[in-house]
């Protein structure tokens, strides 16, 4: 028996290119845009949250599964503002705007399927103003258990951060900085992400440490926080600070963003330990999304027509465009399949269009040799110096010949409550798609057992289950 | 005629080996090293295999006759799921839902003993019911060992026969413990495999006295 460590997949090469199409009933030309959600487009199993808009229409919010449109009801009285994200359940979160609103005053909203809720504002009170139609509440990314991060701004001092769990306000995102030593001001916080764990990347206003100054949001600076722990600031340089674009946080506390670098802006990237300069000569890159591989989709010079590539650990590999795509631009989000959904500008004929594309590495299926093993598991344990909860799986190849590596264990139909950490990739190829697996590199010889160590994110503390299926040798998995 | 009756009998000793309603092991851990370096906690996790409604309920853990040599249990305990008790009564836990924990303060003494009951009853789904122990440092992690999640030990229902697995710390860890001592004290027979276990055991008392007689 050998133990398994896991290796990541690395980036893809080569993509198939999908379109969106635009929706019946809605004319399909160049006046029509379909624009992904802003924060994460695209989940594990390929479905695309995007907006089609139209000059005279308001924005109408969908998802696409398989490239077929299903339109999502706004509440009546209300339109959409914009549209976030899509998590791993094919829940959608955006924000609406009553129709009689002040000024940018909106709200969340969740589409379980088709069925809109709206979420409410942050309870707190706020002294300096009373006028509920007035509030703004912006959600940013929801998680594979449905839990959003968001916050709410009732008036200047009366900000909050908060994670809603599908019921109810759980968390409170709050930081005191100090000043001379002494808690001084209490921050405002802006919630960029939430990873499946509820860990938090977030933006906070802190004294200025050049001037001194102890203003409350003179400065910001990113910082980490999860619930029960201290806020923990991020070693970066004090003119880092995390982008507006994408989920800000994967299941390995990774997170991006940008800095000055001359007249322009470079981008970086913190690893969970440290921060990364992406080194991407001027003028101007921007990272835009990131997977729970630590890949992330990388944007070089704004303008023209932007470079896209995929990076990880430092190395890019620059993506070719197919035709009729001109090129493509934020929003844009990165599954763990390595899809890519993207905002695309298209030239048909000499007309433009603007849409929404989603790129599939493209190559042949590995092989799925489940009929060739048995598999058996073991117990469950809480690891709460992690927090994830650990299990023993064991693959032993009972056929009479070798099974060719890369060895990947797949892990079918995980409830939502449940995600696999630490994965090397999910299914894109062999189906059910979005499936999260983990690879070796190694061969099985004929009789030869690979127990793998599992780690399962499950901040419900419920059930975890899956069925099983390996699949082998080169090719996409 | 006498081949085959001894065949008979090697038989029985081999292949029907009864299952047991539950299994009693005595456990002893080395804590010296923990001792005057702070507050630990004991740490009782009982997962369901799966925590479906079909797996649920069928086993429980029963720990009791604490020894903390020179040490002695301190404040008060904290359940989670189907976990009651304290380190002075005793602790019980039973899989009334999937993840079910006791943890509780100690003060070490030179040695940890206590003595774990546990039914075996593998769950339908699959998936193994586990019972796993650690010690928690002041804040609330596991004391490292070499275990998939820092446990000292698991026993994992399996089978009749549960798969019984122990560690001692990590290399370079903080404290330097050695694996505990996991023996079983005692086996209780299904209740309808009383005969069974009669003639099982009466088949090892034989074949041990021809053993010595030779």
């Amino acid at each position: 028996m050998i133990g398994l460590t896991a290796s990541a997949a690395g980036l893809f090469a080569q993509y198939n290119t999908t379109i969106l199409p635009v929706p019946a009933g809605i004319p399909d030309d160049g006046n029509t845009s379909i624009v992904p959600a802003t924060t994460s487009p695209i989940n594990n199993k390929g479905q695309v949250a995007a907006t089609v808009n139209r000059p005279g229409m308001d924005g109408v919010p969908a998802v696409w599964t398989n490239g077929v449109p299903t339109l999502l009801p706004v509440p009546d009285g209300y339109r959409l503002y914009a549209l976030k994200a899509i998590n791993d359940a094919g829940v959608v979160v955006g924000q609406i705007q009553a129709k009689t609103a002040l000024g940018n005053a909106s709200q969340p909203v969740v589409w379980n399927g088709t069925t809109p809720t709206i979420i409410p504002h942050f309870p707190a009170p706020c002294a300096s103003n009373t006028n509920e139609a007035t509030y703004i509440s912006t959600p940013i990314a929801i998680n594979r258990a449905g839990h959003i991060a968001g916050e709410t701004h009732k008036a200047d001092a009366c900000d909050w951060g908060w994670i809603w769990d599908g019921a109810q306000f759980t968390t409170i995102l709050t930081y005191t900085a100090t000043c001379g030593g002494a808690p001084r001001i209490t921050s405002s916080l802006t919630p960029m992400g939430i990873n499946d764990a509820d860990h938090v990347f977030a933006e906070l206003a802190v004294p200025n440490p050049i001037t001194g100054s102890c203003e409350s949001g003179s400065f910001s600076t990113p910082a980490l926080i999860v619930p029960g722990r201290p806020v923990s600031l991020l070693a970066v340089p004090a003119s880092y600070n995390l982008t507006l674009t994408g989920n800000q946080i994967n299941n390995l506390d990774q997170t991006y963003g940008v800095f000055p670098s001359g007249q322009f802006l470079g981008a970086f990237f913190w690893n969970g330990t440290n921060y990364i300069n992406a080194n991407v000569p001027p003028p101007t890159a921007s990272f835009v999304a990131m997977n729970n591989l630590g890949q992330a989709l990388l944007l070089e010079g704004f303008g023209g027509n932007p470079q896209v590539s995929t990076w990880q650990n430092g190395t890019r590999t620059p993506i070719t465009l197919a035709s009729p795509i001109t090129r493509i631009d934020s929003p844009a989000g990165l599954n763990d399949a390595g899809q890519i959904a993207g905002y695309a500008t298209l030239q048909v004929n000499g007309v433009f269009f603007s849409r929404t594309a989603v790129l599939t590495p493209s190559g042949g299926c590995a092989a799925d040799v489940t009929s060739e093993v048995a598999i058996s598991r073991g117990g469950f344990r809480l690891n709460r110096a992690t927090g994830h909860f650990t299990q023993l799986v064991t693959v032993t190849n009972n056929s009479g010949a070798s099974i060719p590596g890369p060895i990947s264990v797949v892990f079918d139909n995980v409830p939502s409550n449940a995600t696999l950490f630490g994965l090397s990739g999910a299914t894109a190829c062999n189906a059910p798609a979005g499936s999260p697996f983990i690879s070796a590199p190694s061969d099985l010889a004929s009789g030869q057992s690979v127990t793998v160590t599992l780690e399962f994110i499950d901040t419900a503390n419920t059930g975890i289950t899956y069925s099983t299926r390996v699949i082998a040798g080169a090719g996409i998995r | 005629m006498r081949k085959l009756h001894l065949l008979t009998i090697a038989g029985m000793v081999l292949l029907v080996q009864p299952s047991w309603a539950a299994i009693v092991y005595t456990v002893q851990l080395d804590t010296s090293a923990l001792v005057g370096k702070g507050a630990f906690s004991l740490d009782y996790q009982f997962i369901d295999g799966s925590g479906s409604p079909t797996d649920l309920n069928n086993n429980t853990v029963t720990a009791g006759g604490f020894n903390f040599g020179a040490g002695s249990p301190s404040g008060t305990a904290i359940l989670f799921g189907g976990a009651t008790g304290d380190l002075t009564g005793g602790v019980t836990l039973q899989d009334t839902q999937f993840f079910n924990e006791f943890t509780q303060g100690f003060n070490p003494g030179n040695l940890l003993s206590f003595n774990l009951q546990v039914t075996t009853n593998p769950d339908p789904g699959g998936v193994p019911d586990e019972l796993s122990f650690a010690i928690l440092d002041s804040t609330g992690a596991e004391v490292a060992t070499t275990g998939p999640a820092s446990e000292f030990f698991s026993v994992t229902i399996d089978s009749a026969n549960p798969t019984v697995l122990f560690y001692g710390s990590a290399p370079g860890a903080a404290f330097d413990i050695p694996a505990p001592s996991v023996t079983v004290a005692s086996a209780v027979p299904e209740p309808g495999e009383m005969g069974l276990t009669l003639a099982w055991l009466l088949a090892m008392f034989w074949s041990r006295g021809r053993h010595r007689r030779r």
